[in-house]
């Protein structure tokens, strides 16, 4: 049986080896390691690198989908009391070590089996290991690992697209009369924010809304050619379709493009948004659970992408995410897990997993994309 | 008998499906309130959860 402490211990250990995305495999490895010594009937690295480890026997399945790479950037880790700092505490090291916590802890019922996925490029437009994932595996239910809180089920996420715009115009003299490269790419940036606003136009909740964000701006000019190229990330609501987007986006730049300069434009992360069913039975598990702990559960929608927005679609189950921490230092050089509520949400998914049911009444998610 | 639960916010009697499980949510025929079975004996409701919007994944 895994102790909390040993829960702990995984943590600390996991987070203590680097994973930023693509570069996973000691991580994956250490995790297996770990899932193999505690109880799992198979653990592996799968074709994708992905860490996997597997409890219980029978035709019903679990799928337990974390990721196990970080973004960049490797803040000291060190425990301060109850606090452990370092990158991937809250994104997302705690809640997928606190999946195999739980799947180690639990007397996973009869005719169930629990599949717990660490899944490498999480945190890069490719999701190569939930794609993998994807095709492998065709779950009764699903939990995503990605920081809820422990007293929160989320149960949607925005979707993306990202826009990468160069514009080039011939070298001219600044007292001259033509618009620089410089105040085409400005010009670009307010059409698109205007129109973005107009979308919002009565839209109170922030999930609804689409948002435009201006992530770089560079310039240069050769003496023969200016040139101006921007990043757009945008963040679309449901059911906002990201190709629907990308075309009027396509009709927007050329319209605010002058007439002298020429327009590169080049469009990725097509995803949309996904939101879950709030009520059925994996719902209701974690609720029970969360309220025997003394919580009272809540539902949140979040702003960002998850491994979410492919599994759910993809897979058509009871789907939410659920992870111990603040999403709030996801990313951040103060990212940090307060071990306390790591512990909550190990207790919380090990009652839910003790309590699967015999009998399984499914009620699939439903998902739409339809234009803005 | 078993006493129909009442509805946290506005008291009425809230019917419950003879097949309502633990945790399902059901809302309020009178005020139209989400509420969540949490409890089978007694039959027991509280306010559904609140949805709430958070910045990040």
């Amino acid at each position: 049986m895994t102790s909390p402490d040993a829960a702990v211990d995984l943590l600390e250990s996991l987070v203590r080896i680097p994973s930023v995305s693509g570069d996973e495999a000691a991580a994956s490895a250490h995790l297996v390691t770990w899932m193999a010594q505690h109880g799992a009937s198979r653990a592996f690295v799968d074709g994708a690198g992905n860490a996997v480890g597997v409890w219980g026997h029978g035709p019903r399945q679990l799928v337990l989908l974390g990721h196990i790479d970080t973004v960049g950037g490797f803040p000291t880790v060190r425990r301060d009391g109850d606090l452990l700092y370092g990158r991937g505490t809250v994104d997302a090291k705690g809640p997928l070590c606190a999946f195999a916590a739980a799947a180690s802890m639990a007397a996973v019922p009869d005719g169930w089996q629990v599949v717990v996925i660490g899944a490498v490029e999480e945190e890069c437009p490719t999701s190569a290991g939930a794609h993998f994932a994807i095709g492998q595996y065709a779950p009764d239910l699903c939990v995503i690992g990605e920081p809820s809180r422990w007293d929160r089920l989320t149960l949607g996420y925005k979707g993306r697209l990202i826009a990468d715009v160069t514009l080039t115009c011939p070298h001219s003299h600044s007292a001259g009369q033509s618009a620089t490269a410089a105040e085409a790419a400005f010009a670009v940036w307010r059409d698109v924010s205007d129109y973005a606003n107009r979308i919002n136009d009565g839209r109170a909740r922030v999930f609804d809304q689409l948002d435009a964000a201006l992530m770089r701006i560079n310039t240069a000019d050769d003496g023969l050619t200016q040139t101006a190229s921007l990043s757009l990330g945008f963040r679309l609501p449901p059911p906002a379709d990201p190709h629907t987007l990308e075309r009027d986006l396509r009709d927007l730049i050329a319209a605010s493009t002058p007439d002298a300069a020429a327009v590169d434009l080049r469009f990725s992360s097509h995803t949309p948004a996904f939101t879950a069913e709030r009520d059925h039975t994996l719902s209701r598990l974690l609720r029970a659970a969360i309220r025997a702990e003394g919580g009272t559960p809540a539902f949140v929608m979040k702003t960002g992408t998850s491994d979410m927005n492919l599994a759910g679609p993809a897979w058509n189950c009871p789907i939410l995410a659920y992870g111990p921490g603040d999403s709030a230092l996801d990313h951040t050089p103060n990212e940090h897990i307060d071990l306390n509520e790591y512990r909550r949400a190990i207790r919380i998914l090990t009652h839910t997993l003790n309590a699967l049911p015999r009998e399984l009444s499914v009620q699939p998610a439903s998902e739409t994309p339809y234009a803005l | 008998m078993t006493a129909l639960p009442t509805c946290p916010t506005c008291d009425a009697v809230v019917p419950v499906p003879a097949d309502v499980v633990a945790n399902e949510l059901i809302s309020c025929p009178d005020c139209g309130s989400d509420l969540e079975v949490v409890s089978l004996n007694p039959l027991t409701l509280d306010l559904a959860p609140d949805v709430e919007e958070d910045w990040g994944e």
